[in-house]
């Protein structure tokens, strides 16, 4: 088990090599596009914001070619990810869910930290937000009395006050990593079982498992949903699904180079 | 005393770990960082295809879907042709981790910097910036658990570590 742990995870490992190619012409239109959940970079209006382990800073990126950096916001180490929604920032971290508040989009101010008693591991525990609360995915592995296992989880917050997150729900899952929604469903990657997770989330203070909607795939590391086609990404290639209305995926491309 | 310790540490929070720590000389299989010169780091620019080797973070603008190869680059694909969704073209940006793009502009981790590039034509990009000094990298390897060399950070940049024969390696991962 903890070396299949090991080899899944090490999606987020560096590696190298190099292979052949092919082009075509093609440019792109200007135009904003939609990042992964599993990512420490994040852009709106004229500033970008990164994350270092411990910190969050804030790049005036109104001249593209001299970003400069204008604040800094340390926080407890293990910060992971950054989502961005209306108007708010929520970084995934190992130690917890941080929600920030963007009246002065220059400076970046703490609203909330959530705290956990375990302290989480990894590189890849995202959160996606909608309307009123925050998905977050999270893995932990504990050490009992010699025996390692695994606890993973989706945590869903309630969030209408930023100040004050409120855990409504959470469900036990097998090593997930990134997530993503339409109106209706939430996709999470669910590396440990190869399996796109379906949740029914048109009633956020209910949600439901769907597992007649979920999904086999190789390795699910990150997902971007596009309207009614959703991109998987695994380990060495990633995976075109079409999204039906009633939540089931359909079809896939699969692309490795 | 501090041996103990930290073979403690280390077997009982097993795997990954973002930390690392000073360790009792040890030789045996561990992990060895991947350097490239600092004078390497401005080789970006618009490549050939490659193969993904080991996806990273992800992006979609329109039908251009950009994938990190960590320490290497970035694959632009074009999904517009469901029948032809090859990769189109390779951003080389040695050291890169992580990267977002806003209005034509990719901007990316290099080591410690922050590099902006103009993409609007993904065949020929821009290398615009270099903002140094603004990244704190990992300085040990990702979801490893075990000994490795230490980073020396007069050598260069670390692209990635591979595994190798140790001699009398001071630094551990622990949690």
């Amino acid at each position: 088990m903890n070396k299949a742990l090991f080899i899944i995870l090490s999606a987020c490992l560096f590696s190298f090599l190099a292979c052949d190619s092919e082009s075509a012409l093609s440019s792109i239109e200007s135009s904003n596009g939609t990042s992964g959940s599993i990512t420490r970079f994040a852009t709106l209006g004229d500033f970008m914001y990164t994350l270092n382990p411990n910190e969050l800073q804030t790049f005036d990126i109104t001249d593209p070619s001299k970003p400069v950096l204008v604040s800094e916001l340390e926080t407890d180490y293990g910060l992971e990810t950054i989502f961005i929604y209306e108007n708010r920032i929520y970084l995934g971290s190992r130690t917890g869910l941080f929600i920030l508040g963007l009246d002065n989009p220059a400076e970046p101010n703490l609203l909330s930290q959530t705290l956990r008693e375990d302290e989480f591991f990894g590189a890849c525990d995202p959160v996606v937000v909608k309307d009123n609360y925050a998905y977050s995915t999270i893995k932990t592995i504990v050490n009992v009395c010699g025996n390692l296992n695994t606890q993973s989880a989706l945590l869903i917050y309630e969030v209408s006050n930023p100040s004050n997150p409120i855990l409504s729900q959470s469900f036990e899952l097998d090593i997930p990593n990134g997530l993503g929604y339409t109106d209706q469903y939430l996709y999470v990657c669910s590396t440990g079982s190869e399996t796109l997770k379906v949740f029914d989330i048109s009633d956020p203070t209910a949600v439901v498992e769907r597992p007649d909607l979920d999904y086999p795939i190789e390795e699910p590391f990150d997902i971007i949903v596009d309207g009614d086609r959703m991109i998987v990404s695994s380990t060495d290639k990633f995976f075109i699904l079409d999204l039906n209305e009633d939540g089931s995926i359909a079809h896939e491309s699969i692309i490795s180079k | 005393m501090r041996f103990t310790f930290s073979l403690i540490i280390a077997s009982s929070l097993f795997l990954f770990s973002c930390h690392q720590e000073e360790y009792l000389a040890y030789s045996g299989m561990g992990k060895t960082p991947i350097y490239i010169p600092f004078s390497e780091l401005d080789n970006i620019g618009s490549q050939a295809p490659q193969s993904i080797e080991q996806s990273g973070p992800i992006f979609l603008i329109g039908d251009f879907f950009f994938m990190v190869e960590a320490g290497k680059g970035i694959h632009v694909f074009d999904l517009s042709d469901v029948d032809q969704q090859n990769s189109i073209a390779f951003i080389s940006i040695p050291a890169v981790t992580d990267f977002t793009i806003d209005d034509n502009i990719l901007f990316a981790d290099s080591w410690k910097d922050l590099v902006s590039i103009d993409i609007s034509d993904i065949h020929n990009v821009v290398f615009l910036s270099r903002t140094t000094d603004v990244f704190d990298p990992f300085l040990f390897p990702q979801l490893f658990n075990g000994p490795f060399e230490c980073v020396d950070e007069n050598r260069g940049a670390v692209i990635g570590w591979e595994d190798k024969n140790l001699e009398n390696v001071f630094c551990h991962t622990v949690n």
